[in-house]
């Protein structure tokens, strides 16, 4: 018997052995990184870099925003080696589920890819959980199609709404416009769960729930890119900072502003709000008790003020300096309620976030 | 010449031949394909995975660049929660088949009725587990730690793991006390030991290295499971290993399976070395459990 539980005991220790090498609490990996944060703080003239916070911060929602905040809250980047006390939860249920968590308590910050419904304020309220809205990053939501497709050069909206609308029947690139090729038509794009579906529906086909079903629906982004760049009649939508770092494998398609000029997606052409109709902010819903906590406020000041570089290396397009600041000032000054609800793109968010909430 | 050395016998059997030998190389080849599946698998994943098989990889925690990135948090999710189901299993698992073997001797409806259910149980989806833990052990460890930011915790994952595991658990369990000769719980009986005494002393150690068997094959399943610690809220972004029983946590197979989605090729090479460890980790258990077997084999 003792034989046999020696042998127990060592198999289920082999798996700790493994790990035994490297030091088993967070406190004694204290930060070599003091040179680094004094150096940063210098150089971002907005704040210093928290260190040495403690708590727990837990963050769910839409899965277009956690790429950010996984990149904000790196616990091998500076703000997370500045804090290794402090615990971090980042989750990825979709804008909805996070909106459903955040209303049952269960999270402090919910993350979304569209403002917040009212059904959503209706649930928040009979759960008397006061919010605190701002925006985090901007997303340009970009239309892509296969690398060899010669022909289209620009699109417009109504090709966008003719093709993509619940009652569509276009099959073929040659029935969008009679100029394009006799190619059959492959169509792409990410399921209901993700924010990005409705924030296309919505600005294309007027409403989140109106699109064609009988296209390719892909839970998540990594199996759409393979399907168009396997084929060559491919259309499909998804989210900026996926294009970008899928850049060699498909192709953007330029979309024309309302003014008429067509514009391609980029990291410029969102942030200078010339990219239109298609881009969004993507926002924070930070619960109003949770500011309380010292280190959430701490965060949110990281988030804003020294976050920029972070959202940018995901592909995303970092808040202007003058909204980050009217952000922060609402965080400050607790300000509750939803001033984005009604955003429209193209509107001023500096403006929107100076408003008083409704 | 016999009538066996007539060309038409002859022929007759050059065919029984020629299928028995057809059907040779037909499950030669079956059995070698699934080796063959088997190599490029872990070839393939050895290819990628190497590159990121580095200290950092155990040392540090998930984060966007996946050179710095490491599974340190799920290495300990992984352990943390495999000893919470275990401590939560093998009890109730033992108990019940004692029960069922030891008490309950004589079938009757009850009996067959509580077999008939362990079987089918075994077999359920494992994703069906996660939705009961959700409906229930998430809002109960949530009233319990008395915050509702406290449900998706190490306690509820490792409360539905250890449903998910307890019907093997049982179902092991009943083999190896079945195993047990009855004459050496006749002799004990005979000397004058209680039931309880008997088992205690006599049936338990000598059906323990088969119950060990089943409990670490059952741990290596929990290991693997993904699909019931999503829904009952095992994150892929934590930065912390595990200090209590309401803490969040994460865990291998979860990291890879969040990994192997990424749009960048260096998160899915990261993948591959994520499945490097787990597979070493299983391998690991799964060795256990075979010497443990092995050595039982040659005792009785």
């Amino acid at each position: 018997m003792r034989t046999i539980w020696i042998t127990l005991a060592m198999s289920l220790t082999t798996g700790l052995v493994l790990t035994s090498c490297t030091p088993s609490t967070d406190g004694d990996t204290t930060p070599t990184t003091t040179s680094d944060s004094t150096e940063s703080g210098a150089n971002a003239s907005a704040g210093t870099m928290p260190s040495g916070l403690t708590g727990e911060i837990k963050i769910d929602g839409s899965s277009t925003v956690y790429p950010v905040m996984e990149a904000l809250v790196d616990p091998n980047g500076e703000f997370g080696k500045a804090n290794t006390g402090l615990q971090i939860v980042v989750g990825s249920s979709g804008t909805g589920a996070g909106m459903e968590k955040f209303a049952r308590g269960e999270s402090d910050i919910a993350t979304a890819s569209r403002p917040i419904k009212d059904s959503e304020i209706e649930a928040l309220k009979a759960a008397n959980i006061e919010f605190v809205e701002i925006p985090v990053a901007f997303d340009g939501l970009t239309v892509v199609v296969n690398k060899e497709n010669t022909w289209v050069k620009q699109m417009t909206v109504d090709q966008l709404k003719a093709v993509w609308n619940k009652d569509s029947k276009i099959a073929n690139w040659k029935e969008i416009d009679p100029s394009f090729p006799d190619m059959k038509l492959g169509l792409y794009g990410p399921t209901d769960a993700h924010g990005t579906y409705e924030f296309f529906n919505e600005t294309i086909n007027g409403d989140a729930d109106n699109t064609r079903p009988d296209y390719q629906a892909t839970a998540d982004y990594s199996t759409m890119v393979p399907g168009i760049e396997g084929d060559k009649g491919a259309m499909g939508y998804l989210g900026l900072a996926y294009f970008e770092q899928n850049k060699d494998k498909m192709m953007a398609v330029p979309i024309v502003a309302p003014d008429g000029t067509p514009v391609t997606p980029s990291l410029d052409t969102v942030r200078n709000g010339t990219y239109l109709p298609l881009s969004r902010p993507l926002i924070l819903y930070v619960n109003k008790k949770s500011l309380d906590k010292p280190e959430v406020k701490a965060f949110l000041m990281y988030v804003l003020k020294m976050g920029g570089p972070m959202v940018q290396e995901t592909g995303y397009v970092p808040l202007p300096d003058a909204v980050a600041a009217t952000a922060w000032d609402r965080v400050e000054k607790g300000l509750i309620g939803s001033v984005l609800k009604n955003f429209k793109p193209g509107d001023s968010m500096e403006d929107a976030m100076a408003m008083e909430s409704n | 010449m016999s009538q066996f050395s007539t060309p038409q016998a002859l022929a007759h059997i050059r065919r029984r031949k020629r299928k028995d030998s057809f059907f040779m190389v037909l499950m030669g080849g079956a059995s070698l394909l699934a080796i063959l599946i088997l190599c490029t698998l872990l070839f393939k994943i050895g290819a990628e995975g190497m590159e990121f098989l580095k200290p950092n990889l155990f040392q540090n925690f998930p984060g966007s660049r996946p050179s710095t990135s490491g599974i340190k948090h799920a290495i300990f999710g992984t352990i943390y929660l495999m000893i919470l189901t275990l401590l939560l299993t093998v009890p109730l698992g033992v108990f019940a088949a004692l029960y069922l073997e030891e008490f309950q001797t004589r079938k009757n409806w009850f009996t067959n009725l509580i077999n008939l259910n362990l079987a089918n149980l075994s077999g359920v989806p494992s994703i069906v587990y996660g939705m009961l833990g959700l409906a229930i052990f998430v809002p109960f460890v949530a009233q319990l730690a008395g915050d509702p930011m406290k449900g998706k915790t190490l306690l509820a994952g490792s409360m539905t793991m250890a449903i998910l595991v307890l019907p093997v658990v049982i179902l092991v369990s009943q083999e190896a006390l079945k195993a047990v000769p009855k004459a050496y719980r006749d002799g004990s009986l005979a000397m004058g030991a209680t039931r309880w005494q008997t088992i205690r002393r006599v049936v338990l150690p000598s059906a323990m290295p088969g119950i060990l068997t089943g409990v670490i094959l059952s741990a290596s399943r929990a290991i693997g499971e993904t699909a019931p610690l999503i829904v009952v809220g095992a994150a892929t972004l934590v930065n912390f290993v595990p200090q209590g029983v309401f803490d969040s946590y994460g865990v291998i197979p979860l990291q890879i399976f969040d990994w192997s989605q990424r749009p960048q090729e260096d998160f899915k090479s990261l993948a591959a070395s994520t499945i490097i460890v787990l597979m070493t980790l299983l391998i690991l258990l799964n060795s256990a459990a075979l010497i443990l077997r092995a050595r039982n084999a040659k005792r009785v």
